[in-house]
């Protein structure tokens, strides 16, 4: 390449530069007026790109930048990405900035627990939403180990929904299992509790497993994979990325029970008659985080339990219904206008009033932030805390867990 | 005239300079078109094989999800295919899916004819390709790199734009091609497709003068420059061609689907190489037949399925699948490939 | 008569001796800019923590620039680092006592994956990238065997000498600072001389009497302990293990090396300029942070920045040689690019 062309490239390449620098610090966004006067809180996103996310995220940002909490704090977004090194970074980063809140979506339960013990000593409230961490500083909010509000001591999202799924079948058939993306702990959770209860029925034949990433169009592949080689299943348990199950099941012609989570299409099989159950885990978990962190800020350390369980959600084939608008009333629980892969669950009417489904689509603020109620209804029990925190509290070591908790005989903690 | 005599696998050649069939085989096996050939064999000996993996197989079921899987694995595959060919490697793969499946979804939505909608999300998927041809043919940047670099920033750029809006629903007429209620002279459209493709696929890259071109570039630049090919401009469409390809692919998902969010193109990028190496084209460009990639599609779509089938853990499903790879890469050796 | 070959070759095709230095700058000036807008940066604390962080990065970068250099390609460093990670994660929770004996076994069956690349490579003759795809697939599988979800405990007896510091200097530093001098070592030895003259221009390198074929193998066998050794770093950061855990450097490694300016045809490229190269990356959204710029932009500044880099080569030869291309290499990018 000659002199004239490299000094040309060279030259386009540096005014391509200087505009997407300015580009880019255009979009610097610090929400409200004057900067330095304000503390920061970060809303610190690993994956993205998927309705779950975002709904977390704008539910966590609509919280955020409520009028009360926007007169007192700035808030930002950052997206990590899947790399655990970069959501390392990120975090340090923003420890460095000041941040006084941290509320984040953490891509490993163990490879960030150095930083956020750094956070810690810092000064720095972490939360952590749906999924786990297991460093000790930080709070975690989470329905991995929840229950069912109509009776507690029916825990696991993954038991529950095999339950379901069992009863449907009156107790024998094939079964095939959806899993999420092999290799992490909120996926071995989910299978592992539902496997045990699997194995309690003898007519029960799982015959086959793979692993739909909790991605719609990849539980659709795997799950058309999957029905080439068992035509003769029964019924399919699932992880998110049901609604990607239930369309192979209607391109194979088979309407059979489907547990899944919560998309919007799910729901409205089931509202026409799909046998099925639908449950998991809320994006509005996001919203709840901050407010949670807020309180802790407002109130202290002391203010809010550290291991915060959200319940099931629970529709099944008879309670599913259609809203008329975008609230959740009358008992109805999913929504016309929305996507199929759309997650319903973003209200909770206790702890997160203000919810909207403008806010969990489009991050709007909220316009009056309501209190938090006492969370004591929503602690996390003991003998559960080794499926999130690793280790059991003082007092507590690992064992079978046989009583007040359905399925019995799951590993859990024991009081010494 | 005198007698030639050779020895080949034991076998002499007579005196007529016929050539043993042996010898001959070895020969076009050592062709791409032989390889080809070879590839079509595999899969088709792997339809009876797959009841080894399952008593349900072989069926009708699996044969039509091999079909339609290995439909998008090919055409991501063709464009894939083309750049490799050419010399270079494409690594904006998943970011080009991405961006047609959401443009098609996003236009259709706001009220565009599906056609138009798609035409659309295609022209923006092969911007991507665009910006890596421009670079690619005008630099001697490495193309690693180069589509590394232009993949990650339209990744970037598409979640920035598509903030709040990630998922997207597919317009109904895309939806209809999948569901099983179309019939195209008896047949599924996905295997009309597939047809379509193979056939469209194949003439493009063997007998097009662009095609053409490709080969020749992927062989010996100085050559084809001699040759009076212009270079540039074939370097420049080889990634363009390759940016409306996969966004096709990412069409197709969306149909397929009906609907899709940001991270459809993730899974497809290493297996598009991976089908192409096995395929029988060479890594380092200059020889390669779009026939065999779309058979290495199918074989390792199939091949999938019946390791899915077998019900083994996650991860001796990945060393299985790596193994094959390997096995594919040998078997090209073997039989006297290029490397 | 070989070694004047050889010497006369080198020569030819002497590594680009100013590129650690340009990559060095590239990084020292990102970093100072931090500082300015962040100064707390700057602090001890801050500097051994981002050291830390890219250590695995920078080791790891070494391996592939190794590799490059050669005139081939490595997509295993992905799969090595998670399977050197789990392994360690796993033994080192049963075994506390034996952290470093466990270390240096890592660090074999390192050396025993690169030694299975580079017979695949040079012995059967099969393509770089083909291989190293594959191996990189059934390394990832063999670590989801070993650890199907993230666990294991790494002591922190390992954790604090990997991530503490001597005084104030980042024992994390000490660390780099030997595998850039490990690397000019190399250069300066035949098995490293003849590695780049293979990856310049092997027929060349061939008729001078280099043994190719082990030359080849020993490269990847080097590589292959380098990415145990950064599995073994980002076991020390994270202090656990995860069968994922090096899915992401199957990028970022190569990202590294563009940014350390190696060349992707062979022939050249420096390891101590990947070092830096990993810096840089690292460096990059930390910088764009502290300015405040909304997050997803920072993956498109990535891009551009690594692009804008790519043409750092060609400024250098518009300073040296204005107009005059370099000696032949038959590469495949200096000749499409010399249509014009």
């Amino acid at each position: 390449m000659n002199f004239k062309k490299k000094l040309t490239l060279v030259g386009a390449m540096t005014v391509v530069a200087a505009f997407a620098l300015a580009a880019c610090s255009a979009d610097v966004s610090p929400s409200g007026g004057a900067d330095g006067a304000k503390e920061k809180i970060y809303i610190n996103l690993s994956y993205s790109g998927n309705n779950w996310q975002d709904e977390g995220a704008n539910l966590a940002m609509a919280v955020a930048q409520a009028p009360e909490v926007a007169a007192k704090y700035d808030v930002q977004k950052v997206i990590s990405g899947s790399d655990p090194q970069k959501q390392i970074s990120d975090l340090q980063s923003m420890i460095a900035s000041g941040a006084k809140l941290i509320v984040l979506y953490p891509i490993s339960p163990t490879a960030l627990n150095p930083v956020i013990q750094q956070g810690c000593d810092a000064g720095v409230t972490f939360v952590a939403y749906d999924g786990t961490v297991e460093a000790p500083c930080a709070w975690n909010i989470s329905y991995i180990t929840g229950a069912r509000t109509e009776n507690p001591e029916k825990a696991f999202f993954g038991a529950q929904t095999a339950q379901a799924l069992v009863d449907l079948l009156g107790g024998t058939g094939e079964v095939m299992m959806n899993r999420g993306v092999a290799g992490t702990s909120t996926d071995t959770v989910h299978y592992d509790t539902a496997m045990s209860v699997f194995n309690e029925y003898p007519g029960i034949e799982v015959v086959n497993e793979f692993y739909g990433n909790w991605d719609s169009s990849v539980s659709q592949q795997e799950t058309a994979k999957a029905l080439a080689a068992h035509p003769g299943v029964d019924g399919i348990w699932s992880q998110a990325g049901e609604d990607g199950v239930i369309k192979a099941l209607e391109a194979a012609g088979m309407e059979i029970p489907v547990t899944g989570e919560n998309s919007n299409y799910l729901r409205e099989k089931l509202s026409a008659g799909w046998p099925g159950v639908s449950s998991g885990s809320a994006p509005a978990q996001g919203g709840v985080a901050v407010k949670l962190g807020l309180k802790i800020l407002a109130d202290g350390a002391d203010s809010v339990p550290k291991d915060i369980e959200m319940p099931l959600p629970w529709v099944t084939t008879e309670t599913a219904k259609v809203c008329p608008d975008a609230e959740f009333v009358d008992g109805c629980n999913f929504f016309s206008q929305a996507d199929d892969s759309f997650v319903t669950e973003i209200f909770e009417k206790n702890v997160l009033p203000e919810s909207s489904y403008t806010a969990a689509t489009t991050g709007a603020p909220v316009s009056a932030l309501q209190a938090l109620p006492s969370m004591d209804t929503l602690v996390q029990p003991e003998s559960r805390r080794i499926y999130t925190r690793g280790v059991c509290d003082a007092g507590w070591t690992p064992g079978p867990v046989e009583e007040g908790q359905v399925p019995a005989g799951l590993p859990g903690c024991v009081k010494e | 005239m005198t007698h030639l005599t050779t020895r080949t696998e034991g076998f002499e050649v007579d005196s007529h300079d016929h050539v043993s069939w042996p010898h001959r085989l070895r020969t076009y096996m050592g062709t791409s078109g032989g390889q080809a050939a070879l590839m079509w064999a595999l899969v088709i000996l792997l339809v009876p094989t797959s009841r080894l993996f399952s008593s349900n197989f072989p069926s009708a079921a699996m044969v039509n999800s091999t079909i339609l899987l290995g439909l998008f694995l090919a055409v991501v595959a063709f464009g894939q295919g083309l750049v490799i060919l050419s010399g270079g490697i494409d690594l904006s793969v998943p970011a080009a899916i991405a961006l047609g499946a959401f443009f098609t979804g996003y236009l259709a939505s706001q009220g565009l004819p599906t056609p138009l909608a798609i035409i659309l999300g295609l022209l923006t998927s092969s911007l991507v390709g665009l910006v890596n041809g421009i670079i690619v043919s005008s630099t001697n940047f490495p193309p690693f790199i180069v589509t590394l670099a232009v993949g990650t920033i339209g990744a970037a750029l598409l979640l920035g734009l598509s903030q709040g809006q990630p998922g997207q629903n597919s317009p109904p007429e895309l939806v209809a091609l999948f569901n099983g209620d179309l019939n195209v002279l008896g047949a599924a459209p996905s295997l009309i497709m597939l047809l379509a493709v193979l056939i469209l696929g194949y003439l493009i890259q063997s007998r097009t003068t662009f095609g053409r071109s490709v080969y020749a570039i992927g062989n010996s630049i100085r050559a084809a420059r001699i040759a009076g090919i212009r270079v540039r401009l074939s370097a420049f469409l080889v990634y363009w061609v390759a940016g409306i390809a996969y966004g096709l692919a990412g069409v197709l998902l969306l149909g397929y689907g009906s609907g899709s969010d940001l991270n459809i193109g993730n899974s497809w990028l290493l297996p598009s190489i991976a089908v192409v190496v096995v395929g029988g084209s060479s890594i380092s460009g200059g020889t390669g037949n779009y026939s065999g990639t779309v058979a290495a599609a199918l074989l390792i779509t199939l091949l999938s399925i019946d390791i899915s089938a077998a019900g083994f853990p996650e991860g001796v499903k990945q060393v299985l699948y790596g193994a094959i790879v390997l096995l594919a890469l040998l078997l090209s050796k073997i039989g006297g490939g290029r490397r | 008569m070989n070694l004047q070959v050889s010497q006369s070759l080198l020569r030819r095709l002497a590594p680009r001796a100013k590129a650690p230095y340009i990559a060095a700058a590239i990084f020292i000036v990102l970093y100072g800019l931090l500082i300015v807008v962040s100064p707390v940066a700057g602090s001890a604390f801050l500097i051994n923590n981002f050291v830390v962080l890219m250590s695995p990065l920078a080791i790891a970068a070494v391996g592939t620039t190794l590799i490059l250099v050669l005139g081939g390609f490595d997509l295993s460093v992905a799969g090595t680092i998670s399977l050197a990670n789990v392994v360690a994660a796993t033994a080192m929770q049963r075994s506390p006592e034996n952290i470093w004996l466990i270390a240096l076994g890592v660090i074999a069956m390192g050396a025993f994956i690169g030694l299975i690349n580079g017979l695949l490579v040079s012995i059967l003759a099969l393509p770089a990238l083909g291989v190293t795809l594959a191996t990189n697939i059934v390394l990832a599988g063999i670590a989801l065997v070993i650890m199907p979800a993230p666990g294991g405990r790494v002591p922190v007896e390992f954790t604090s000498v990997l991530t503490g510091m001597l005084g104030s200097v980042p024992i994390a530093a000490i660390v780099l600072l030997g595998l850039g001098a490990f690397w000019v070592a190399l250069m300066k030895t035949r098995t490293g001389m003849s590695i780049v003259a293979i990856g310049g221009d092997g027929t060349a390198a061939k008729l001078s009497g280099i043994p190719i074929r082990s030359v080849s193998t020993v490269a990847y066998v080097i590589a292959g302990m380098l990415y145990s050794v950064a599995g073994l770093y980002l076991s020390g950061l994270t202090a656990t293990g995860s069968p994922t855990a090096g899915s992401s450097f199957l990028l970022t490694a190569f990202t590294a090396a563009a940014l350390g300016l190696v060349s992707f045809q062979g022939g050249r490229g420096s390891g101590v300029a990947a070092i830096f190269g990993a810096g840089t990356i690292l460096v990059i959204p930390k910088f764009l942070f502290a300015l405040g710029i909304a997050d997803f932009w920072v993956g498109a500044c990535q891009g551009l920045i690594v692009l804008i880099a790519l043409t750092i080569p060609s400024i250098g030869r518009l300073t040296k040689h204005a107009g005059r291309r370099n000696a032949s290499r038959n590469s495949r990018g200096s000749q499409l690019a010399a249509s014009a």
